[in-house]
């Protein structure tokens, strides 16, 4: 339903890798957010996958925005490492790539 | 891809039939506030009728509807607003802009790449051009037009004031649009607003502002904190690009500038926005709405009137006022706070879903398929009776015949979802007689009663037109000239009737008129002289009054574009004998005119009485049938009428008029033996059918004879029997007729 956290991440160095649910509409808005938020207490690094993403809307764009504006004021780091087609689109139309970190895989 | 376009064509369909329906509630509307011209609820359910119009022609590009519409909507704006008055002009133009509407629709459904044609075209501009002096005499929004303009005042008579009045290099349009907090709860995403946006025109820049966006602790997911400047290449109108946040107009603070605007509407812009002044300047400079120095100007105008700007934030309500006035649009709702609760967005959405639960369109085709399978099911019940009867086992009868109650049951159930009220037809003549009468400076008043009686909506559809042509001859010969009317001391305002009630499983229409009457001389004359009827054959004067129906006959001496559409009365006459109906009409010289139409009530299943004659099975449908009588065969020799109760009432053998052999054959040998009459009534007439025996209700599905036998006498269909045999409808109507 919402963020799923790799086993790969390492609360040592603070490394954490999510992967984002297909839906990342306002219907699992409040899901969404409240694993973010578990995660954001827990780690200062956070490597987004965003391949499996079926649906986003704009309260999802907000959410990665948010996510992204508050680990810039916590000197937290964000990346981004893949995106789906659905959310490649809909940050094209609001042209808020440059909002982001990306760690794109060679 | 494919399910993309059958989407839209689904869409389609429902635009139709909810572009249909609007239109016509619309026009209802228009001719109720004729009448009281000062009901502020009417003006008020035209202008939604008419702005949910606009809206659905939005979503689906139907450019030209929405221009049109547009204009009419605001010039019902103001009606609403009381700038405007109702008058008699506006009137026919508001009915005017209605037809419009309706024909652009026509036009956008039936092929949406060709342009409207030439006609369509002239008629648009005619009637936006008298739209638009509404629009342009307006005094509306005068107060707060002024407010705005003493604010503009405050600013350039200012000392510092620079000259703004100079227009920016951006060849581009630039929105600004800042969303409400709840407009994600509304179910509406900001996205698909772009995406609209993107087929008006090419986004060619597009900055999202996160000023606004709380921290992750702070943040509620399910509202909106993004804002947007968006510059757009694109050759439309700002009406046209304001259409597209048409259904946010409640939901978000909206400014669109056009190309080239002046410095100052940036200036007006940069402080009507909720962010930073120099933050804002720098994303518009950003996207390349303003240059550098273009931004320094506006800044600099700022800076040096700070005061008088700080005036104008805090009087951010003028200026969104003054922004819907530059957008010519409505009023937005200034409750910005909104009264939902992003918790509620989910329980909106399953309150939108209930409302839609309690009303499901149907195609009508699935009606009919249904209707078709009921009666099938009816026939194999009757079937399935016939045979528990011989088996004799009491179980079974018992289970047999709660299934035959609940087949009846499906079977009203079915056939009740295709009645419909007679109203909406009727209110559609309102027009008819509202336009026929100022046309021929008439004075007529159309009476409407018994709209509520429901009848089956294929006998609706197809009964229009013959009511339609009925109605029209009324307002064109029937009706006198007021002058005429008064010489002839008549009342000035004529009165046409329309009713319609139910009659012993029939409808009953009437069309009434207080008219001159049909002239028995002319008609007489007339049928002479076009060979209908010689010159010496002596009618009584309700055969007269039927030669109208005759073929070929017409009186119009002059041809008025009303009647005269090649539409004669015979064709009514065949369009309602198609419907298994009846037309008659009763008229006095001088008095007025009356035509009754009489329809059944459907045209699938009805509840019959089945009969024997000889080895054959008839039935009669029950709902025309009075009451059963045993006649002796003394009394039955004696001729064609018996006395029944003292009233004298006709009869006819079944058998002679069906030649049935065996039953003819049989009678003389039985002595003694008593004939059934089965009392049958018509439109108050009347007459006894003998048969041999009375067999007793049956569920009748009503098979429609083939073409051989369609100009049979006597039968009106056939229908199929528990056994499997097939039993013919008797034509009771016509019996009647042939009798009396």
């Amino acid at each position: 339903m919402s963020f799923t956290k790799r086993e790969e991440s390492n609360q040592k160095n603070g490394i954490c890798v999510l992967d984002a649910s297909p839906d990342m509409t306002i219907y699992c808005a409040a899901n969404n957010l409240a694993e973010i938020k578990r995660y954001y207490a827990e780690f200062n690094h956070f490597e987004l996958n965003l391949s499996d993403v079926e649906e986003i809307d704009s309260s999802g764009i907000q959410l990665l925005l948010a996510l992204k504006q508050s680990a810039t004021k916590d000197g937290k780091q964000v990346f981004l490492t893949a995106i789906s087609n659905p959310v490649a689109e809909v940050m094209d139309v609001l042209n808020i790539r440059s909002h982001f970190d990306w760690i794109q895989p060679e | 891809m494919n399910d993309e376009t059958d989407y839209l064509a689904e869409g389609r369909q429902v635009f139709a039939e909810e572009s249909r329906e609007l239109l016509q509630q619309a026009e209802y509307i228009l001719l109720k506030l004729e009448d009281e011209p000062d009901n502020d609820e009417l003006i008020n359910d035209l202008f939604r009728t008419i702005h949910t119009i606009k809206g659905s022609a939005g979503l689906f590009s139907f450019d030209d509807v929405v221009a049109f519409t547009h204009v009419a909507e605001s010039v019902m704006d103001q009606l609403r607003d009381k700038e405007i008055f109702l008058d008699d002009d506006l009137m026919c133009l508001l009915l005017d802009s209605h037809d419009q509407i309706s024909q652009l629709v026509a036009h956008a459904l039936d092929n949406t790449e060709e342009p409207i044609g030439d006609s369509l075209r002239e008629k648009g501009e005619e009637v936006l051009k008298n739209l638009h002096q509404y629009l342009d005499v307006k005094t509306p929004h005068s107060s707060v037009v002024m407010i705005a303009e003493s604010e503009l005042k405050v600013l350039t008579e200012s000392e510092v004031a620079l000259e703004l009045t100079e227009s920016v290099i951006n060849d581009y349009w630039h929105i600004s649009i800042r969303f409400n907090r709840n407009v994600l709860a509304n179910g509406m995403d900001p996205l698909s607003f772009f995406r609209y946006l993107d087929t008006v025109g090419n986004i060619t820049h597009m900055t999202t502002l996160t000023t606004d966006l709380p921290s992750l602790d702070d943040i509620n997911p399910e509202e909106s904190y993004l804002g947007f400047e968006i510059s757009l290449d694109s050759p439309a109108s700002k009406e046209t690009i304001a259409e597209v946040f048409e259904f946010l107009m409640e939901d978000c603070l909206l400014q669109i500038l056009a190309p080239r605007s002046k410095l100052s509407d940036y200036a007006q812009l940069i402080y009507a926005l909720p962010e930073e002044n120099r933050a804002i300047g720098e994303t518009l400079v950003a996207s390349s709405a303003l240059t550098e120095d273009e931004l320094l100007k506006v800044l600099e105008c700022q800076n040096a009137d700070i005061n008088k700007h700080t005036i104008v934030t805090d009087e951010n309500i003028t200026l969104d006022k003054i922004t819907n006035i530059l957008m010519d649009d409505a009023i937005i709702d200034k409750n910005i706070t909104g009264a939902s609760t992003p918790d509620t967005a989910l329980d909106k959405q399953k309150q939108v879903k209930e409302v839609e639960q309690q009303s499901v369109r149907v195609n009508a085709e699935k009606l009919g398929d249904l209707i078709n399978l009921v009666g099938e099911l009816v026939i194999s019940s009757a079937h399935t009776e016939l045979k528990a009867k011989q088996t004799e086992q009491a179980e079974l009868l018992e289970t047999v015949e709660n299934l035959t109650r609940l087949v009846e049951e499906i079977r009203d159930a079915t056939l009740s979802l295709r009645m419909v009220q007679i109203g909406d037809t009727f209110n559609r003549f309102k027009r008819v007689v509202r336009d026929v009468s100022k046309e021929m400076g008439k004075k007529i008043d159309l009476k409407i009663v018994g709209g509520d009686t429901e009848l089956d909506k294929t006998v609706v559809e197809k009964i229009s037109d013959p009511l339609m042509h009925l109605i029209r001859n009324s307002l064109d010969h029937g009706i006198e000239k007021p002058d005429i009317r008064t010489a002839n001391g008549k009342s000035e305002t004529a009165i046409v009737k329309l009713e319609a009630y139910h009659d012993s499983g029939s409808i009953v229409i009437e069309i009434t008129d207080d008219g001159a009457g049909l002239n028995p001389e002319i008609l007489t004359a007339k049928a002479i002289e076009n060979g209908i009827i010689s010159a010496n054959q002596q009618l009584t004067l309700p055969e007269i009054h039927r030669l109208i129906f005759a073929p070929g006959f017409s009186t119009a001496k002059e041809i008025t574009n009303i009647s005269g559409r090649g539409v004669g009365m015979d064709v009514v006459n065949k369009n309602i004998d198609a419907l298994r109906g009846q037309i008659s009409v009763n008229s006095e010289l001088g008095v007025g005119t009356s035509f009754t139409i009489r329809l059944p009530l459907t045209l699938a299943i009805i509840d019959g009485f089945q009969v024997q004659v000889g080895k054959s099975s008839y039935v009669i449908p029950l709902d025309l049938v009075e009451e059963c009588i045993a006649l002796d065969e003394q009394q039955a020799k004696k001729g064609e009428y018996i006395n029944l109760r003292g009233e004298v009432m006709p009869y006819i053998h079944l058998s002679e008029i069906f030649n049935d052999e065996d039953s003819l054959n049989s009678t003389p040998d039985k002595k003694g033996r008593r004939y059934n009459i089965v009392v049958v009534v018509y439109a108050g007439q009347k007459a006894g059918l003998v048969v041999d025996e009375l067999l007793g209700e049956h569920q009748t599905v009503i098979k429609p004879l083939g073409k051989v036998f369609q100009n049979l006498k006597g039968i009106s269909g056939a229908t199929i029997l528990g056994s499997g045999e097939v039993a013919m409808i008797i034509d009771v109507p016509g019996l009647i007729r042939r009798l009396v």
